[in-house]
């Protein structure tokens, strides 16, 4: 490939901000492959020997897991995330389903109506939610904590779903409903398999939100803290994590997301247009 | 007549989402609401006020301070985090190689806010940091960063940039691929220059991508939380809080449940006045349905 002399000073441009963009993320491998001993003693871009970087790898990692205890916020994080991925999408579509191919009386303003959660601020909610929850006892538990996440994630899971089932023909729920398929049957048999596009964009919106929610696991939950408020308090000074530990359990805690942002990156543009109705 | 025409109970598919909706966002809205005008510790019974937690708002130095650090991360991001990816993108779209930059970029965007945080607050640290090392191996001394009051709501906001700057990136660089290149290059042999063809041309046509990254750039900066908060707890003291730190603080440390509901409210309301033009546009594609 050939490059035009006169795109040279772009590539600079380009090049020296790609050195800043990448600065933090190596910094961050210099951490985590040395032990707590080794991070505070050397200069910070110095290495340790090569020999020790797989055994402190393992030792930063595993304590990251176990001693700071992050082992039981992933899995808080996993409930949480496929429960909001999983149950918005599902009510979404039945949502979606009668909205545009059964006839509901007032479609407009039942959409309108469900559509409105997503105009405020997720602060608008977040001091009655705690007040509710501790007056149904639910506060502090996983079944309030999903509970939430479901019902934050509906109004833009049901926008989406919404706009995918009008691209669906209206034919073939007519003609199966005079073949005698159930409102149901309709629905699980031909509507829920021809909308798996708009189910698995919206699942995989709604788990990233989910498991990079920091605010409703710090305001609602005690013990079930999901993986990125447990974060935010090992980075307290006060939690005493060793700077190697605490950078591996961030590590650790990217992984499902960079793994499904950069697998699905093209879907992901795709499914970020579908809210302009492009 | 088919079946389907029966509306009896076709609404039973929607119920379950309208529950979990009412549950979780409608009924808290209204009373948010309602919180706003009462003082409330938790313990005693709540006091009607009437707007005295909203004077607060607007008359405490704290609370002053948290909403001009809030203006600040708005136009911050604006600038940062929308003019300049699209200036980028620009750029990106007259060469060759693409992939590998937008890449880089975007990795940053695949990561949470709160673990942008926690690398950055590394970086930046005075003691062991990434930069502060690396600028003392040459000869640079550096002053504190993060805890300058001065200029650590700044620093943060570059931390932002760093994380947001990619998403807003690939989505300039979809529209910028769905402008035609007729018109560009005519304008070009009639010899305009590079920026008349930018703002009389490409911009215009970039105008429904313009809106959906203005609006959430808009709606993600006025009700930022994770970043200051995982870097420095909108500290030292209160000098870096945003609105969303500061409504945190009132309601659950110290349970100002009225001020905390105040500060709420005036997110949204400016979060309704910002983006009204981007939800009618949703609403007007309601209508062509």
């Amino acid at each position: 490939m050939r490059i035009k002399y006169s795109h040279i000073p772009i590539y600079i441009v380009l090049i020296v901000l790609s050195v800043i963009w990448i600065f933090p993320l190596v910094s961050m491998l210099t951490v985590v492959v040395k032990s707590p001993d080794e991070f505070n003693t050397l200069h910070f871009w110095k290495l340790p020997h090569l020999r020790a970087i797989p055994i402190n790898l393992a030792v930063n990692f595993s304590n990251a897991w176990i001693k700071s205890r992050l082992g039981g916020n992933f899995i808080n994080s996993w409930i949480f995330a496929l429960t909001a991925g999983i149950g918005s999408a599902f009510l979404a579509s039945l949502g979606g389903y009668a909205l545009v191919h059964l006839k509901v009386r007032a479609p407009q303003s039942w959409f309108l109506g469900i559509f409105i959660g997503n105009i405020f601020p997720f602060q608008m909610f977040l001091i009655p939610l705690y007040l509710f929850l501790n007056h149904i006892h639910l506060f502090d538990t996983r079944l309030g904590m999903a509970i939430v996440y479901v019902g934050i994630c509906i109004p833009f899971a049901l926008f989406v779903y919404r706009n995918y089932a009008f691209t669906l023909p209206g034919e073939v729920f007519d003609a199966a409903r005079v073949d005698g398929a159930s409102k149901w049957g309709a629905y699980f048999r031909i509507f829920l398999p021809m909308s798996k596009p708009a189910f698995a964009v919206i699942f995989c919106f709604q788990f990233i939100w989910t498991w990079n929610d920091l605010l409703f696991g710090l305001v609602l939950t005690e013990r079930y803290r999901p993986v990125m408020t447990a974060l935010s308090r090992l980075q307290g000074a006060r939690a005493g994590v060793p700077v190697p530990e605490l950078i591996s359990g961030a590590i650790m805690a990217s992984i499902p997301t960079v793994v499904i942002l950069l697998a699905m990156q093209k879907y992901f543009v795709r499914g970020f247009t579908l809210t302009t109705g492009k | 007549m088919t079946p389907r025409k029966k509306p009896e109970n076709s609404f039973l598919f929607l119920v379950p989402a309208a529950v979990f909706v009412i549950m979780a966002e409608l009924v808290p809205v209204v009373y948010t609401i309602y919180l706003g005008f009462m003082q409330w510790d938790v313990i005693n019974p709540p006091k009607w006020t009437g707007l005295a937690n909203y004077i607060k708002v607007f008359s405490t130095p704290e609370l002053l301070n948290a909403l001009k650090n809030s203006a600040f991360w708005v136009i911050g991001t604006l600038v940062f985090a929308v003019a300049f990816p699209l200036l980028v993108a620009v750029l990106i779209n007259r060469i060759k190689v693409r992939s590998i930059f937008k890449v880089i970029f975007f990795l940053p965007s695949t990561l949470s806010p709160t673990v942008a945080a926690i690398f950055w607050r590394r970086v930046l640290a005075s003691q062991q940091g990434a930069l502060v090392s690396l600028l003392q191996t040459m000869g640079v001394t550096v002053q504190p960063l993060l805890t300058n009051p001065q200029i650590n709501t700044f620093i943060m906001i570059g931390v932002w940039t760093w994380q947001y700057f990619g998403l807003n990136l690939i989505l300039f660089l979809v529209g910028l691929e769905t402008v035609p290149r007729e018109p560009v290059e005519a304008a070009m042999i009639d010899g305009a220059n590079p920026a008349q063809v930018f703002f009389r041309i490409v911009f215009p046509l970039l105008q429904p991508i313009m809106l959906l990254v203005v609006a959430n750039a808009f709606i993600n900066s006025i009700r930022m939380f994770d970043i200051p908060w995982v870097m420095i707890q909108g500290g030292p003291g209160r000098a870096s809080e945003t609105l969303a730190i500061s409504l945190y603080r009132e309601s659950f440390l110290l349970f100002h449940m009225g001020l905390g509901s105040a500060i709420a409210v005036v997110i949204s309301v400016i979060t309704l006045l910002a983006s009204y033009r981007y939800l009618l546009s949703l609403g007007a594609r309601e209508k062509k349905k």
